[in-house]
């Protein structure tokens, strides 16, 4: 198995966990300037950052081992945690627009 | 899907008997190349982040800008950004689901409709923020 294919897998992972750091970073300065929904949208998104970062940890262990697929229960759980944070931001947009 | 280089003999999943995991239909598929499941994570993992960075600059949008436009058409821009965010971020895992099924059937790759919404959402989203910068 060539080493290049587990690293960029590696790198991929942690580009997502910095991209979902970057909106927690974000919703917790709308949470510290407007308050309202928004102080709920940052702990799921600081929730979604630590899973991203420590699911890619364990991937990345694991595909120094073997080339074993993603598990459907690992995307799932990535995919679910990311459309929270998503809906979280929305729900804080409009809510905090709406004057909530 | 393109590769520089034919796989090489024996560089396929062929499932892990001690872990359990037989590497069956959801996972790829026993005798698929590890290159394209792992392809596969890598493109379901761009969607999340295309979903997350948009999720983003919808809130910086809303909070970062404020001298763009009034409330209203601001809010508009940066729910529409977040609004796409959220429909990339719920069609990635069926997508990537999709495609590892359709490789372990050597089945042809399912047509992308996500990337027609991602076009279109973003020509949106361009067009209304050059509207509100000319504006303002």
């Amino acid at each position: 198995m060539s080493r290049e294919q587990p690293q960029r897998t590696d790198l991929a992972w942690q580009r997502t966990a910095l991209a979902a750091a970057a909106c927690t970073g974000l919703l917790l300065h709308a949470a510290a300037t407007t308050g309202g929904v928004a102080v709920l949208a940052a702990p799921v998104a600081l929730v979604t950052t630590i899973v991203l970062a420590a699911t890619g940890a364990g991937r990345a262990a694991r595909l120094r081992r073997d080339a074993a697929p993603l598990p459907p229960l690992l995307a799932a759980t990535a995919a679910v945690l990311v459309t929270a944070t998503t809906a979280a931001g929305l729900a804080a947009l409009l809510v905090t627009a709406g004057g909530c | 899907m393109t590769t520089q280089d034919p796989p090489p003999e024996g560089d396929v999943y062929d499932g892990d008997p001690d872990s359990g995991d037989a590497g069956g239909e959801h996972a790829g598929g026993a005798g698929t190349d590890y290159r394209f499941t792992l392809a596969n994570e890598r493109t379901f993992l761009a969607w999340l982040r295309t979903a997350l960075g948009l999720v983003a600059g919808g809130v910086a949008i809303q909070q970062l800008v404020p001298g763009l436009a009034s409330d209203g058409p601001r809010t508009l821009l940066a729910a529409l950004c977040v609004g796409l965010a959220l429909v990339i971020a719920a069609a990635a895992y069926p997508r990537w689901r999709a495609v590892q099924r359709a490789m372990a059937r050597g089945d042809p790759l399912p047509r992308n409709v996500l990337l027609a919404t991602l076009g279109g959402g973003i020509v949106v989203l361009t067009a209304l923020a050059l509207v509100l910068v000319v504006v303002a």
